[in-house]
């Protein structure tokens, strides 16, 4: 079985990654999609489906975009107090807290771009579970915190 | 309520603070906590050793008084 800080740590670098990743998006998502969509299913950028699809798959990246980023930061400083040991504390439940809310923005931001390009709709599925994921695993985490402090009062 | 008078019975047996949590085996900061009637609950372990060393009864540092 792994290390408990060795897995905190792997999760960390994925985060990092993850958040690399967003950057380097945040600067090229029109070139990106241009090239995994448009050329890559050797389509015209001129044709009138492919625009609509891009004119609403690429801001609804964007509008995504902040709330990734406040979920990536989150899990960082989540999983950096993790390393330190410091795992039920209400801080965490905090962080979690916001996270499913970024996990629900998103939903909302995709189930409204969803009205007019429907794959999108996988993506509010997606974030709508996993927000609903995340507030479970806050509940579980705040009742913790509350069982820890009772222990930490037990002379 | 349930009122803690550790204090009173360490004076009378004459021991600090330090000098009683070092041989109950616990920190003075827990001590502290114990006496100030901040802990949520008490181990019979810590109980037995601190009746041990202070030659007492239970009941001689816990009492239970009516809320008014």
């Amino acid at each position: 079985m792994i290390n408990r800080k060795v897995s905190a740590i792997a999760s960390l670098v994925i985060c990092f990654i993850s958040a690399a990743v967003l950057i380097v998006w945040l600067f090229s998502f029109p070139q990106f999609f241009e090239l995994f969509y448009i050329r890559y299913h050797h389509l015209s950028a001129e044709n009138e489906a492919v625009r609509h699809v891009a004119s609403i798959v690429v801001p609804t990246f964007y509008a995504c975009a902040p709330f990734a980023a406040a979920a990536l930061y989150l899990l960082i400083r989540l999983l950096f107090n993790i390393i330190r040991e410091k795992v039920f504390i209400i801080r965490n439940v905090w962080y979690l807290r916001i996270i499913a809310a970024c996990c629900f923005a998103v939903c909302a931001v995709t189930l409204t771009a969803g009205l007019r390009y429907a794959p999108l709709l996988i993506i509010t599925f997606a974030a709508a579970l996993l927000g609903t994921l995340l507030r479970v695993v806050k509940n579980v985490m705040h009742a913790a915190v509350e069982l820890r402090e009772e222990n930490d009062l037990t002379i | 309520m349930i009122e803690i008078n550790l204090d009173v019975m360490m004076s009378k047996r004459r021991i600090s603070s330090g000098e009683l949590a070092s041989r109950i085996g616990i920190t003075q900061a827990n001590l502290s906590i114990l006496k100030t009637g901040k802990a949520r609950a008490v181990r019979l372990s810590t109980l037995d050793a601190i009746c041990r060393e202070l030659n007492c009864q239970p009941g001689d540092i816990i009492t239970f008084k009516e809320e008014q």
